[in-house]
């Protein structure tokens, strides 16, 4: 046994985090998922650095926020001088292997590691149905034939539930007969409508541009198919994700089971998340982009299956805000890597980690920790977590040859959504207008502004960045343009 | 029937499929087939179904050399033959040209129904992408009531199956459905299954039901949906000599191109 451990990171594609059973969700069946609970910490207040799957993935990548690596949205391309985890590792005595989805634009993913698997085609953003039990070949082979001397990373790249986005997109140009009607499901198996099915619509700018207007920047196909659905058609998109979930939980399943047949099954250290949660009816909203919880709160483990790394098992923490950022010093400090060093590997502008070590609370012990998380989105998009206040706001564009993500500038911001997750965990009641919040909004906004100052936020890494940034700006533009003309 | 006629909801998944086109390739495929000599099921000896596989969703997940004029993303063989011993020897060939992945089958099953899972079966899968991946074989076998596979000398352990749900691998529905079609038909009941999808992954609770007739050019086909806990709904449309001309799941369709039959 190596006196390192070895380094398994499963990732799921747009998995919310209470899309799995053993948090008390009696609508989906998850018992491998479940398996990795019981052998592990349950983080349940992780979020992902932002809701759409390059952008996160490029935290994962590297450790920081989205406005620093030149990938605050889905189109981005990473920097060339940010070090990347497969090659940290792979430079400090580790063998760092990849499998499965990576998307992460302007990183030669077989550059940085070695990939078991990556598609014949490369692989996408979606098609799980086609990858990931490929994938799961490859690294059941690759686990029952690794013998090198060197510890190994191995990070798993599912691709499902993200398949979902093909069941709405299914939904641009027809209609499917309801199955309730045809006899083939009951109503008993239907999940019902989520509790935040209605929402309070007094939502920032971001929002509508993107996510609601008739012409929205972001899938208006589907907004627009689905208009006139009803109760049905809603619960049914929330059974057909369901299924999506339990089809990745299989996967994980067979790598699980393999692992626990091998000589490394004592001495690995399993982490679990998903790049970004999904919408799935709450807000009557679908797929993820936003600031809501479905869309950013993510499940997020720390197990092993042995005994032969210590963490705590079969264990809630309710109490520590966990980020994207994070998995990256999560690994380093399993690998015994110097998080501070292994940023300056081929850089010389090396900015700090932003994220922390989960390793300390997965095995119970007390250490100083961040006091809210904090969220980008859209490019334009912020929220910011804490333990009771929600608070969700926005940039206005401002100049659009300045392709730097904003912040921190309090003059620039815009609508505030405010919401008390004690008294509302599903937001359904926007405070921001409401008397008697003024200090809350302040309080989360300092925070907002203060998190913002330490990033190093970085120009985005595009061929075209107007085609981007510009066009998106020169929308929400409009739109302010038509509030204060109204 | 034209082309631009709407297909049935269960197998039209035209998003994003403008070019080439998915209905006008779907209906081809399947015309050549039933428009030419009738083939009836064959029930002895060596046959071969053959499948064309189209992507219900074509934008991203194309074969790239194909982009211009064939949608088709591989090919599905079923191969069975009746052993002396009355048991159903099956081969089944998968070749997945966006996966990369060509995946072999062998399983044996009792002459029942459901297709019951008889002794060892066999994975072979062989990607050929620029990765490491390259080769994947296990062996697996039912004991008791718990399913094993065996991966490089490794013993995995699968799932646990109960004995009183009839077991069987996805491929085999192929025939289990049609041998089932009559009773479900005209009982208006559904059929419960445990499946081994893919010889590998173990789908415990399973339904197959009667979904409805349609007719598609000169042909009627009589439609039939599985519903499962970790699966998608999928469809599977009979003609009327027992041959599942059509099997829809959510991200692709088989679509029967050839029927071979091969002397005992």
């Amino acid at each position: 046994m190596n006196d390192r451990p070895n380094i398994l990171f499963i990732n799921t594609d747009q998995q919310s985090w209470n899309a799995v059973s053993a948090y008390g969700n009696p609508y989906l069946h998850t018992p491998n998922i479940d398996r990795l609970h019981r052998n592990g910490t349950s983080f349940m207040r992780s979020y992902c650095s932002d809701p759409v799957c390059a952008a996160t993935r490029s935290s994962w990548a590297t450790g920081l926020y989205t406005s620093e690596t030149g990938v605050p949205f889905n189109g981005g391309y990473m920097h060339e001088g940010i070090p990347d985890v497969g090659q940290v590792l792979n430079t400090n005595g580790y063998a760092a292997f990849h499998c499965g989805k990576w998307h992460v634009p302007g990183r030669n993913v077989r550059e940085s590691f070695h990939t078991l698997y990556y598609g014949a085609r490369d692989i996408g953003a979606g098609g799980g149905e086609y990858y990931d039990s490929a994938s799961t070949h490859a690294v059941i082979d690759f686990l029952t034939a690794y013998d090198g001397d060197a510890p190994f990373y191995l990070q798993i790249g599912y691709l499902n539930p993200h398949d979902v986005c093909e069941y709405l997109h299914n939904h641009e140009e027809k209609r499917i007969p309801n199955p309730l009607q045809q006899g083939i499901i009951t109503e008993d198996e239907l999940p019902p409508l989520p509790e935040n099915f209605h929402y309070d619509e007094s939502e920032t700018v971001l929002q509508q541009v993107c996510r609601r207007t008739d012409d929205a920047l972001i899938h208006a196909p589907i907004l627009n198919g689905i208009r006139d659905w009803d109760e049905f058609h809603w619960r049914y998109l929330i059974w057909n994700y369901y299924r999506f979930i339990e089809k990745v939980d299989a996967e994980i399943g067979v790598v699980l089971n393999t692992l626990e047949g091998t000589p490394f099954c004592e001495d690995t250290v399993i982490v679990f998340s998903a790049d970004h949660g999904e919408a799935c009816g709450s807000h009557q909203m679908f797929q993820k982009f936003t600031l809501y919880e479905e869309s950013i709160r993510v499940p997020f483990i720390v197990a092993c299956l042995g005994d032969g790394v210590p963490v705590q098992k079969n264990r809630f923490d309710r109490a520590h805000f966990i980020s994207g950022v994070d998995v990256v010093p999560t690994v380093y400090d399993y690998a015994g890597i110097d998080p501070s060093q292994a940023t300056q590997v081929n850089r010389s502008d090396g900015p700090s980690l932003g994220g922390m070590s989960v390793r300390p609370l997965a095995e119970g012990d007390r250490v100083p920790w961040r006091e809210f998380a904090y969220v980008e989105s859209n490019y334009w998009g912020r929220a910011v977590v804490a333990d009771r206040y929600k608070y969700v706001t926005e940039y206005k564009p401002a100049d659009p040859e300045d392709f730097r993500p904003p912040g921190p500038d309090a003059s620039r911001l815009g609508r505030v959504q405010l919401f008390d997750l004690g008294e509302d965990p599903w937001e359904t009641q926007n405070l921001a207008s409401q008397p008697g919040y003024e200090d809350a909004i302040d309080s989360c906004r300092a925070n907002l502004l203060a998190q913002e100052a330490r990033l190093n936020r970085r120009r985005i890494e595009h061929p075209n960045p107007r085609q981007v940034i510009s066009n998106w700006g020169d929308s929400l533009r409009v739109y302010w343009e038509g509030l204060s003309v109204s | 029937m034209e082309n631009s006629e709407a297909l049935h909801w269960s197998f039209d998944y035209n998003y994003g499929a403008q070019n080439p086109q998915f209905a006008q390739q779907l209906v081809e495929t399947f015309l050549k087939f039933y428009g030419g000599p009738k083939t009836d099921r064959i029930g002895a000896g060596t046959t071969e179904h053959i499948y064309n596989i189209f992507p219900n969703y074509w934008r991203g997940y194309a074969i790239r050399e194909h982009l211009q004029d064939n949608l088709s993303l591989g090919e599905a063989i079923i191969r069975r033959q009746q052993a002396d011993n009355g048991r159903w020897d099956y081969t089944i060939q998968y070749t997945n040209g966006t996966s990369g992945e060509e995946l072999q089958l062998r399983f044996h099953t009792a002459n029942d129904l459901y297709r019951s899972l008889r002794g060892k079966w066999h994975i072979q899968a062989q990607n050929d992408c620029q990765d490491s991946y390259s080769t994947f074989i296990g062996e697996g076998q039912q004991v008791a009531d718990e399913i094993r596979l065996t991966v490089n000398q490794n013993e995995v352990a699968v799932g646990l199956i109960e004995k009183e749900i009839p077991f069987t691998c996805n491929w085999a529905l192929f025939d289990v459905i049609p041998a089932l079609s009559r009773e479900i038909q005209e009982s208006g009941e559904v059929v419960e299954m445990a499946i081994l999808e893919d010889l590998e992954k173990l789908r415990p609770v399973n339904r197959i039901g009667f979904l409805e007739s349609i007719e598609m050019g000169e042909t009627q086909l009589d439609g039939y949906y599985l519903y499962g806990e970790g699966l998608l709904p999928s469809y599977w449309w009979l003609d009327r000599n027992g041959n599942v001309a059509i099997s829809a799941n959510f991200f692709q369709t088989l679509v029967l191109k050839e029927v071979v039959e091969v002397s005992a």
